[in-house]
This record gives C-alpha cells, sequence and structure tokens, in this order.
C-alpha cells in the first residue's frame, strides 16, 4: 500500500490537536472549525496554511526548538479527488484526513522524543486518542528523509468549499461526540459500583480535611475533655469512610455477599469460647436481636472486623488508619512524633492517589462489552438529526423518544465557541424542550431557575429518568468530571443518557481523556474497532461525499445574516405580506412573523412555527415557499 | 489520572502562554504576570516538563529540581497539583525549608516575595537553569527579614531581580482566570478600573446579587445551592476570622459563626480561621470540600464557585469601607466561574451605583 508523509513538529500542540480529534485538518480550518483548538502551527518549507502538503517519502526538514515528527498515512484514508499535484513526489490535499489504525503510523526521529510526546500529551486534556495509536508510533531516521522541492505556495488556490467541509466536519464531531458520550456512560453506568470506590476514596479524602481543619483549630481549646468531645465525630466519620471503602473493596474483590458460612469460619478463628458452628449461629442471633432491640451495630462490627480480617493483605487500608492515628495523636498527646504533620500528610495524600489510581488502571485493564448495538442509531447529516430504533437504547418508546428529541436539539444549538458553554444556548435547548413537553411550555421551573427568576430548584421536579438526565446535563455543560460527580451525588439511574447529552453538545474534540481511558486501552480493542467499523460509512460520508449542507448553518448564524438582511427590507413589504398571507390564517401576530421571518432555513421554519404557534408543517411550508416568491431570495435566503 | 482541573487543555491557550509554555527547560528567565494570568500554573507545568524530561532521558537518573515557594497556602495548592500530576512531591519545598543544595533546576514561585540575597542564594544553587515567577504588584514587603540570616534585607521586584540576574523577562498582560462577566462587578469595588479589559475569559453568566431575610436564610440559600448545583469546588468568604475580630456589629460575619452554623446544620466543610496553621496545616485542596475563609485568606486562591454573604450595610459601614475595601476586591475576584453575593439588609455602600447590568 502507497503512502504519504505529512511533517510535524510538536510546535503549538500539534501532537496534543491531532489526537484529540483523530484528524488533522488544513490549518486554514482550525480558527473557523468552532470546536477543539482553534489554531495549528505551520513549519515553513513544509506546511501550508491551505493544504495539507502530503509528501511521497519522508521529508527532509527542520524545526529546531520542537521535536518533529511525520504522519505517515495510507493513501487508503485519502480521497484522491482533493489531491492536487504540486512537484514530483509533493501534493496538496484540501481535505480533513481522519485515522483510523490501520491507516496511521506516526514516526518520531529518536525514542526520547517519542517518550516526551507521549508523556506530555498524557497532561493535555482532550488529548485522547495518543493511546489508541501508541502501536503505531514508531522511530524513523534522518537518513531516511528525502529532500524535496520548495512548495511554491502561489500554486496553491483557496478551496471554494472550504465552508462546507469545515461545517461537516463540524457536524461529524458532534455526532461522534455523541456516540461517545453514549459509549462511555454506558462503562459508566455499568460499572458504577467499579467506580464507587474511586467515590469512596474521594470521601476519606473530604473527611480527612474536614478533621484536620478542626485538629489546628481545637489546639487553642483548653479544655481537652472538650476538644475531645467537639473532635470525636469528625475522627468517627473518617474511620467511618475508611471502613466503608474497604467493604467496596473488600465486596469487589471477593464478590457481594458476607453469609454466615463465612462469619461461622472467621468468629471459630478469634473467639476460642465459641468452640462449634452452632455457638456461632446462637451467638450471632443473639447479636443480630440486640442490635435490633437497642440499636446497637455490634452485627456491622463483627461483618467490618471480618473484612478487615480479609483485606488485611491490602496495605492501603492498614497504612491508612495507622498513619491517620498518629496524625490524631499529634494534636492530642504532646509528645514528639515519629514523622511531621507535613510527612504525615504527604504520605495519607500519597495512599490515598496510588490506590485510586491503581484501582482505576485495573478497571481500564479489563474488556468492556457494549450493551447497545450502535447500527440502530442513524445519523443525517442534512438535517442534523439521529434516529433511533425503538427500544435501541432500553428504554420504553416514550422514553426513547424523548432522548431522541432531546439529542436532536442539543444537536441543532450545539456548542460552537472556546470557553464556558454560553448561557443563552443552553437556554435554548431547555427551551425547546420544555415547549415540547412541558404544559407550562418554556416558563418551567428549570428555565426560571436558571434565568435567576425563582432561588430553588429540585431535581425531583424532573417527571422522568431522562429529564433527570437532561437537568443533569444543564448543570454541567462543561465538564464530563462534574457531570459524572452530580449524576453520582444525585444517584441518578441510566447516566448513559446525560453523557450523550453532554458529548452531543461538546463534540469529540472536547472529550476529557479521563472518561475514555477504558474505551482506547490496548484490552479493549474489540470495542474501538466495533466503533470505528460504525463510524466509518460516515467519515467516508464526510470525506467522499460531501453531503450538501451548507444552507443548513448553525442557528446563531443564520439569525445574525437574516437579521442583517431584514433590516434592509422596507417595512411595509412585511407588513403587506403578512396583511395577505397570513393574518386570519394563522395563530401568529405580526411581531411573531418578523421573528420568524429570520428562519431562512425550512425544516427550522417548520418546527417553529409548529412549536410555538401549532401550524400543521404542510401549512408551514407553503407558507415558507410563499415567503421564499415574495422577498428576494437571493437576499433573505442563501 | 488527574482530575480536570490540574491537566491543562492547550485549546484554550492564547499565543503569548503557547510561548511562554514553548520555552526550553534549559533557558532561565523571569515570568511577571497580573492576579489570575496563571502563573502558578505555568510554574507547575515547567517542574513537569522538567520531571517527563528527565525520565524520557534517563528514568534510573532523573535530573534534580526544586519548585521553591514563599507562602503556605500556594504550597499547598501546589502541592495537590503536584500530587496528581504524578511529579515527586518532595520537589515542592517552602523557603524555610529549603537547604540550598544545588539542583539542576529551580523554578520559584512569588519570587517577589524573597530578599535580594535570597534570590542570589537560588540562583547560584542552580546548575542548568532558573525560572522565577511573581507580580511586583502583589508584593507583601519591601523589606523583610532574611530566613536563614534573620537581618533585615530588601525585597526586589520582578524587574529588578530579572536585571540583578541578567535573565530575559517576559510579562503576561491578560487575566485568563477570571471570567469578564465578574470583572465588570469586581472593578466597581476596587482600584482598578481597567480590570474587565484585561480579563479574556466572557463568562457563562453574571454574578448573582440576591437578598434574603436575615443572615442564617443567606446560609441556607448556599448549602442549597451547593447541593443543588453539587458545586466541588467552592470557596465562602467573610470579613473575619472570629467574633473579636473587627466592630462589634459585625457579628455573625465571621468564620466562627459560620462555621458553627453549617456544622449545627450538618453541611460538610472545611475552614481556616487566622489560628489556623500551629502545625502547619493548610487547605486542603484534594477535598471536594465547600471551603470557609476570610477574604484575607483567599489571596493567590482561585475556586469554581465563590460565595460572598453579608453584603449589607450597617455592617458595611464607615469603619468597614475604609478598612476593607481591598480585601473584598480580592474576595470578588477568586472565582474562575461563578459568583453569589448576598444580604440580608441594604446592600452594601461599595454597590452604590453599580449598573444593573452588571449583575443578575
Amino acid at each position: 500500500m502507497a503512502h504519504y508523509y505529512y511533517p510535524l513538529s510538536t510546535r503549538d500542540f500539534a501532537f496534543e490537536n491531532i489526537f484529540s480529534t483523530e484528524s488533522v485538518s488544513p490549518a486554514i480550518y482550525y480558527p473557523k472549525k468552532g470546536f477543539g483548538f482553534d489554531y495549528f502551527p505551520v513549519l515553513p518549507g513544509v506546511n501550508n496554511e491551505q493544504a495539507i502538503i502530503l509528501f511521497s517519502r519522508p521529508p527532509v526538514y527542520q524545526d529546531e526548538n520542537n521535536s518533529k515528527f511525520i504522519l505517515k498515512i495510507a493513501e487508503a484514508a485519502i480521497n484522491h479527488d482533493e489531491l492536487v499535484f504540486l512537484a514530483e513526489g509533493v501534493f496538496a490535499y484540501n481535505s480533513t484526513i481522519y485515522f483510523e489504525k490501520e491507516h496511521l503510523s506516526v514516526l518520531f526521529f529518536s525514542a526520547k522524543e517519542l517518550r516526551v510526546a507521549e508523556l506530555k500529551s498524557n497532561m493535555s486534556l482532550p488529548t485522547k486518542a495518543a493511546e489508541k495509536y501508541r502501536s503505531s508510533f514508531k522511530l524513523v531516521n534522518e537518513t531516511e528523509c528525502q529532500t524535496f522541492p520548495a512548495i511554491d505556495a502561489s500554486t496553491i488556490k483557496p478551496d471554494h468549499e472550504l465552508p462546507l467541509k469545515v461545517a461537516l466536519d463540524k457536524r461529524y464531531n458532534h455526532f461522534k461526540g455523541f456516540i461517545y458520550g453514549l459509549v462511555i456512560g454506558q462503562i459508566a453506568n455499568d460499572r458504577k459500583k467499579e467506580f464507587g470506590l474511586k467515590v469512596r476514596f474521594q470521601e476519606i479524602t473530604n473527611a480527612f480535611a474536614e478533621l484536620k481543619s478542626r485538629l489546628d483549630d481545637q489546639l487553642s481549646t483548653k479544655d481537652k475533655s472538650e476538644t475531645t468531645r467537639r473532635l470525636h465525630p469528625f475522627i468517627d466519620k473518617l474511620f467511618k469512610a475508611i471502613s466503608f471503602a474497604e467493604t467496596e473493596y473488600f465486596h469487589l474483590t471477593f464478590g457481594d455477599d458476607i453469609g454466615e458460612p463465612m462469619l461461622i469460619e472467621y468468629l471459630l478463628s478469634k473467639q476460642s469460647r465459641l468452640k462449634s458452628a452452632p455457638d456461632v449461629t446462637r451467638y450471632l442471633d443473639f447479636i443480630i436481636t440486640n442490635d435490633e432491640l437497642f440499636g446497637s451495630s455490634n452485627y456491622k462490627k463483627i461483618v467490618d472486623g471480618y473484612v478487615r480480617d480479609r483485606t488485611g493483605s491490602v496495605k492501603v487500608f492498614q497504612e491508612l488508619r495507622k498513619y491517620i492515628e498518629q496524625f490524631i495523636e499529634i494534636f492530642e498527646v504532646e509528645k514528639k512524633p515519629r514523622y511531621s504533620v507535613d510527612e504525615l500528610n504527604n504520605r495519607i495524600k500519597l495512599l490515598l492517589r496510588n490506590a485510586t489510581e491503581a484501582h482505576l488502571e485495573q478497571l481500564s485493564a479489563s474488556s468492556y462489552d457494549l450493551r447497545t448495538d450502535l447500527g440502530g442509531i442513524a445519523y443525517d447529516f442534512i438535517a442534523n438529526e439521529v434516529a433511533l430504533n425503538t427500544g435501541q437504547v432500553y428504554l420504553n418508546t416514550k422514553a426513547d423518544n424523548e432522548f431522541t428529541f432531546i439529542i436532536n436539539a442539543i444537536l441543532k444549538f450545539a456548542k460552537s465557541n472556546k470557553g464556558p458553554a454560553q448561557k443563552e444556548m443552553i437556554l435554548k435547548i431547555v427551551e425547546e424542550i420544555g415547549n415540547n413537553y412541558s404544559k407550562r411550555g418554556k416558563e418551567t421551573l428549570l428555565y426560571q431557575y436558571l434565568e435567576n427568576r425563582i432561588d430553588v430548584y429540585s431535581l425531583d421536579n424532573a417527571s422522568n429518568l431522562v429529564m433527570k438526565n437532561f437537568v443533569a446535563f444543564v448543570f454541567n455543560p462543561d465538564s464530563l468530571e462534574k457531570l459524572d460527580n452530580f449524576l453520582i451525588s444525585k444517584e441518578v439511574e441510566e447516566r448513559w443518557m446525560a453523557f450523550s447529552f453532554w458529548g452531543a453538545y461538546n463534540g469529540f474534540a472536547n472529550i476529557s481523556k479521563n472518561y475514555t481511558r477504558d474505551i482506547f486501552n490496548a484490552n479493549n480493542s474489540k470495542l474501538q474497532d466495533y466503533i470505528d467499523s460504525y463510524l466509518r460509512p460516515y467519515i467516508l460520508t464526510v470525506v467522499n461525499g460531501k453531503p450538501n449542507i451548507i444552507r443548513v448553518e448553525e442557528p446563531s448564524e443564520v439569525l445574525n445574516q437574516a437579521s442583517a438582511v431584514l433590516e434592509n427590507t422596507p417595512e411595509e413589504w412585511i407588513v403587506n405580506f403578512f396583511n395577505s398571507n397570513v393574518a386570519n390564517q394563522y395563530k401568529l401576530n405580526i411581531d411573531e412573523f418578523t421573528e420568524a421571518l429570520k428562519l431562512t432555513q425550512q425544516k427550522l421554519f417548520q418546527d417553529e412555527l409548529k412549536l410555538k404557534y401549532q401550524v400543521a408543517k404542510k401549512d408551514s411550508l407553503k407558507l415558507f415557499n410563499a415567503i421564499r416568491k415574495y422577498f428576494d431570495p437571493n437576499a433573505l435566503f442563501h | 489520572m488527574p482530575r480536570e482541573k490540574w491537566l491543562i487543555d492547550p485549546s484554550e491557550l492564547d499565543e503569548f502562554q503557547r510561548k511562554i509554555r514553548g520555552l526550553s527547560i534549559n533557558e532561565s528567565y523571569v515570568i511577571k504576570g497580573c492576579a489570575g494570568s496563571g502563573k502558578t500554573l505555568l510554574a507547575l507545568y515547567r517542574a513537569l516538563d522538567i520531571h517527563i524530561n528527565s525520565i524520557a532521558e534517563d528514568e534510573d537518573d532523573p535530573a534534580s529540581f526544586t519548585v521553591v515557594v514563599y507562602t503556605k497556602a500556594l504550597k499547598g495548592f501546589l502541592r495537590s497539583g503536584i500530587t496528581e500530576l504524578a511529579i515527586p512531591i518532595h520537589q515542592i519545598i517552602h523557603f524555610q525549608k529549603w537547604d540550598c543544595d544545588a539542583v539542576d533546576y529551580i523554578i520559584v514561585d512569588e519570587a517577589q516575595d524573597f530578599t535580594e540575597n535570597e534570590i542570589k542564594e537560588l540562583s547560584d544553587a542552580s546548575i542548568k537553569s532558573i525560572m522565577l515567577y511573581g507580580d511586583s504588584e502583589q508584593q507583601l514587603y519591601k523589606k523583610k527579614r532574611n530566613e536563614k540570616t534573620s537581618a533585615m534585607e530588601k525585597t526586589l521586584t520582578i524587574e529588578q531581580i530579572a536585571a540583578q540576574l541578567s535573565l530575559p523577562q517576559f510579562e503576561l498582560l491578560k487575566n485568563y482566570r477570571l471570567p469578564s462577566t465578574i470583572a465588570a462587578l469586581a472593578a466597581h469595588v476596587g482600584a482598578d478600573k481597567a480590570l474587565e479589559s484585561k480579563c479574556v475569559k466572557i463568562g457563562l453568566e453574571k454574578p448573582r446579587l440576591k437578598k434574603f431575610g436575615d443572615w442564617k436564610k443567606e446560609l441556607d440559600y448556599i448549602i442549597n445551592e451547593i447541593h443543588t448545583r453539587n458545586y466541588t469546588d467552592v470557596a465562602i468568604l467573610v470579613p473575619f476570622a472570629d467574633r473579636s475580630k473587627g466592630p462589634q456589629n459585625n457579628f455573625h460575619r465571621n468564620i466562627q459563626d459560620v462555621n458553627a452554623y453549617l456544622d449545627e446544620k450538618k453541611f460538610a466543610h472545611e475552614y481556616k480561621t487566622s489560628d489556623f496553621g500551629k502545625k502547619g496545616l493548610e487547605i486542603d485542596f484534594e477535598s471536594n470540600l465547600p471551603k470557609l475563609l476570610t477574604y484575607h485568606a483567599s489571596k493567590g486562591l482561585q475556586f469554581e464557585t465563590v460565595f460572598i454573604p453579608f453584603c449589607d450595610y450597617p455592617g458595611h459601614d464607615r469603619w468597614f469601607i475604609d478598612k476593607y475595601q481591598t480585601p473584598l476586591y480580592v474576595g470578588l475576584t477568586r472565582s474562575y466561574r461563578n459568583l453569589y453575593i448576598t444580604h440580608s439588609d441594604r446592600v452594601t455602600p461599595f454597590f452604590d451605583g453599580l449598573s444593573p447590568s452588571k449583575y443578575q
């Protein structure tokens, strides 16, 4: 198979950039895309702003202050219609190249440079796919590189299809974000017990922090018994948090049930006065009865003791207790401690961090079988909508429809700016969902709360699971981690829905690497291959089919452009048209009609009239066509 | 994997930040940056670059480096980042405990707080390069006692440090942390009226200004809002550490009373009073509990969400206005996303003339 070579360097985070999207585009695309990085370096002599310059062999080039690397791209990943011959072995390519494992290698000039690029990209939030291509990172020798003639930039013409190609890349990014959100969400949902341990470790950190606040403060209190009384609940809370984590660890490691047979064996080995299994059974019955009568928790203490005994080989819990006891002693007893407060604090922190990390590593290393058949999900580039086969995602028809409606509303108002989500766009989505599913219409409690018109909002206000997941997304549109924490804290079920909403809104490029590591881990290549094979036809559509979506621009852009045109349209034209074609026929007043005129896409126009004024689609189409005829189509419609 | 707040998002960096991130680890230089310019994170990532290059070179014999800081709060903050980024934790040192050993690389944060001789000692101890980060505007003392010799010595501005060590100086002029929506309100209180124009972030929404029946209702609202939104990076800022501080009418506007009320409501939180720190403990940035602090104690720190309750007259009387303009300004500028201001009486005179367009 023939290959093309694209010379790059680590300048301006190019490595992090391409593996945040699994693609590379001509540099001119980046400031226009509205997603991911809005810049891309251009190396003098071998790169160009307008197009990707491809070479038939690794070229000789320099970038003194950065590490060089070359993308080796199989010709199967290239649309030959987009290749423009520049010189012998040198081509301009006017399109985005989407990566696939079998079509890409990354060539570095030294093992150290490869390692540094990898390690640095590990600390870049959106750079998730490097792990997936790890086995394709290779070394290349300078002697294998060939000198090519200098590029004559004047021969590379601006691409008149650029707006369409950028718009398609953008749509694909959000659709891919939805698919990855769905998969990440299903993993999070199905492994919530396993991920729960991470939460338990965080609870230990929190309880430790809470206690530390009080410990230092209490030093000024002279009455030691009062100090102990005040501190006791916090010390107790911390040790309970450790026991809780330990029990959860036990369940994950040894299975769910701690039955009587296990406790019998344990108590026989620990309590010499218990001589036989019936002795232990009677003893346990006595303990349970006492607990019920007096509200004690001695049975739980026995279970905790058993858990501790079994997990004794797991040093983290033993050491945590030991260090925390030493830590508290420093404050309670005036004696010279073995370790300083700072040292103990460091040791406790490192234990917790390493335990969390080891647990998550273990999780990533296990393979995962997706329970959704992605084949039942279809995406229409022109309508910018997904359609799901009924029952596809394990919901009933009503919920499936709600889920699909929300996804499509989000795709319609998907994020297209740097930085945090724009509140107006989130409100638009909330408004759209309210108009369709709430008796209050746009004025849902959620909408009022977001608008700061009411002080209190409860998740219980959401009518069902789909809407609870939607609210979770609305509260956390910028960070998957925050969304995840929210869903765990509020115990929202079927959380894959919220992850799907987030993915559709933010797009694949913005997804944090912390949430894709299970997918891109080498042990999950089956899942990766499955997602890749599902997405392949859509990549081919973007690269080769190029459906003409250019008229279907972002709602905000359409509004701005149409508003500008409307300003120049004589008001009497609008009034005349309204009087003869709209008044007494549709439930719109003149102001509402003028607003609707800004919607220059047929579908948006129809949707809006259906949602707001209950105009049937066939009637709104008639009206839409009449408007097109009456007003200058070149001015208002484009 | 580090939590999201400790991972950089290169897609958010501008050209100038990228240029500074792109400097070689073997170059010595001085970075001057205004409040919120992200110089502490740049220092942290410089440490990471050194660590990465060093282990890629020779995992068994990595280069030596030390990050030296001057304030304990900053050390706590950086330690949290260093732990999450898996950089060896003992390489961040408070200057008091620095042993003057020569190392390959030295990174100094808050360089403006060190004396002339201390800077020289640090420079002499670096074998390959030294990187210093700071802001002359945030210099605490013109003269201070040398931590090692106890002699009174003058401190240096960032410009003077660059000149003394003959190092190139780069300046971060923009505020990357503070959203302009918050800056617009904070500028009304603070002296820097151009603050908004320095901010790069537009901001999700305007600060919220809310009135309640009494101070407890303000705190109830804060508790409820933290629960409802599940905020995990929060500060609640009050003017005083305890009742003995400030005038009598500042009852309840202190850590002591607010802490007691939050405990009564069984609302988990951390707090820090002025007496805090006898054993050297600092705020724990690995915890995701709300942190109850004084305005003063929040200096140099950043939070996703900041609540500032009790912003009302007569609490904010003449005495308060005279003494607390800068501390309140510090508090108002700690958030990188959400700011809530509450009051239960006539709103603070600090907001006299504030346009309603600056808040919601």
